[in-house]
């Protein structure tokens, strides 16, 4: 059960499939966010995860601040569409988990997933879940899918 | 002033207390009717009602339990309200109910005690309490608009039950020019479907996000100030929130932008490291209208609340409970 949580490697956006044997090696628990709002995240890190014969745990976007603030977090894993000495592209949500992440002393790597993704989606995206109707009707949403981390927010040698 | 459904989400009504189902804003505005302490339960528990709502339930549901008992004498309503507060201090953990049902079991021994008609005096001293929170609300509705300045972008998270709604009406009639965001709330989407929907209703200029963005929203400065509510605050200042609030905070700190809070002060605990925060059911956060998203053994963890210092807020916007 998730109560039992202890040593979390928080991971966010989608990641390419060479990385997995990687968190398999580091025995601890893994977080997956889900990743609003396409859920690939979500589905694709648990399916890959059950592959290795890991048990993910999902949390919700907003619930990653919790983890931090039991003190169980102790690395967290970005996923990023391009990388520079300046800082990292990433899938949108990467800056809170990286912004946390520096105030709790966690390190971040990241790992460039070389997916190309474009940075805004159709208002529409955040009115479903899963498909189905959040709330219907026109509504007026900001919906970006990519967010600039800068380098400050990044542990030096975490990326691959 | 224009009242959001959500600023006073219960009414009684011929010995039957009607609860606004908020899991069915904004497309019903139906309400649950609720008969008996078991039902006041049910409708807390099963989130069909929250945040100031369930106060209103639970306060309602003593005037609720004397309408349906005239009968009883003394001695047995002031057992009935002892067992009604008991049930219901233990429908949700996080939230201080026996705060406020405590108040009312002591009325009740008070007045016994006294040689007082309980019945009368209990029923008088809520309905008088429920009065005094009414106009203290609208209040502190006055003080989130005089908080919020021509030309903010105020970012709020989940639903602060119709007071940032009406606070916004109030703006607008002050000819402030203010722009809302509103993060989405999951996994029960309370801001797309109440807070997005109500600041709407009262016309004004509010963009939905998914909660994953707000930290674009800072660091672009696309929002200059953060307004949300509180379930539960201690002496020195820190709250409990609606899962989701703690990375606000820390993001507001980081790209400085200034971070209001909505409290109701309260005495009792000292600090967030002693606020219990329920973890719900994981089903709840796996499954969206009973259909699962993600195939395969998976494990959910879904903390209803977070704590949050009080380091992190700029200014309470307090209820003047004195």
């Amino acid at each position: 059960m998730s109560t039992k949580l202890k040593n979390v490697v928080l991971i966010q956006g989608v990641f390419r499939p060479d990385v997995f044997p990687l968190l398999k090696k580091l025995k601890k628990d893994v977080v997956v966010l889900e990743g609003r709002p396409s859920l690939q995240a979500a589905r694709e890190n648990c399916s890959r995860l059950q592959k290795m014969g890991l048990m993910p745990t999902l949390m919700a976007d907003n619930m990653a601040g919790y983890l931090f603030s039991k003190g169980i977090v102790k690395e967290v894993w970005i996923a990023s569409q391009t990388i520079d000495k300046e800082g990292a592209m990433c899938e949108i949500g990467a800056l809170i988990i990286a912004v946390l992440a520096k105030k709790h002393h966690i390190p971040v790597f990241t790992h460039c997933a070389g997916k190309k993704i474009k940075p805004l989606s159709n208002p529409k995206a955040i009115q479903k879940f899963n498909g189905q109707s959040v709330i219907t009707g026109k509504v007026k949403a900001f919906v970006p899918l990519l967010e600039w981390v800068p380098a400050k927010y990044i542990s030096k040698g975490g990326t691959s | 002033m224009k009242e959001s459904p959500l600023f006073w989400p219960a009414y009684l009504n011929s010995k039957v207390l009607f609860v606004l189902d908020e899991t069915l804003v904004p497309q019903y505005l139906r309400y649950v009717k609720v008969k008996n302490v078991d039902d006041a339960v049910k409708v807390i528990r099963d989130m069909k009602t929250r945040a100031f709502g369930q106060f209103l339930v639970v306060l309602s549901t003593f005037l609720l339990e004397l309408e349906r008992h005239p009968q009883l004498n003394g001695e047995e309503l002031q057992e009935k309200i002892g067992n009604i507060a008991h049930a219901l201090n233990r429908s949700r953990p996080t939230f201080p109910f026996a705060e406020v049902t405590g108040g009312i079991v002591q009325w009740a021994d008070q007045a016994l005690k006294a040689g007082q008609d309980v019945r009368v005096v209990v029923l008088k001293k809520v309905h008088g309490y429920l009065q005094g929170i009414r106009y203290r609300r609208l209040e502190r509705v006055a003080k989130i608009a005089a908080t919020i300045k021509d030309g903010d972008s105020v970012l709020t998270h989940c639903n602060v039950s119709g007071e940032l709604a009406m606070a916004a009406a109030m703006c607008q009639s002050q000819k402030k020019d203010v722009q809302f965001y509103c993060t989405e709330t999951r996994p029960y989407f309370q801001g797309s479907k109440l807070t997005y929907w109500e600041l709407r209703q009262m016309g004004a200029d509010v963009t939905l996000v998914a909660d994953n963005a707000i930290g674009t929203l800072m660091a672009d400065r696309m929002v200059n100030k953060v307004i949300v509510g509180s379930d539960r605050n201690c002496a020195n200042g820190d709250f409990a929130n609606k899962i989701g609030t703690y990375q606000i905070a820390v993001l507001a700190k980081e790209f400085k932008i200034s971070m209001y809070v909505l409290t109701q002060p309260s005495k009792r605990i000292a600090s967030g490291a002693d606020i219990p925060v329920e973890i719900r059911n994981e089903k709840e956060l796996l499954e969206f209208n009973g259909k699962r998203f993600v195939a395969g053994k998976v494990h959910g963890l879904y903390p209803g609340f977070d704590v949050v210092p009080h380091s992190y807020v700029k200014k309470e916007i307090a209820l003047n409970v004195h």
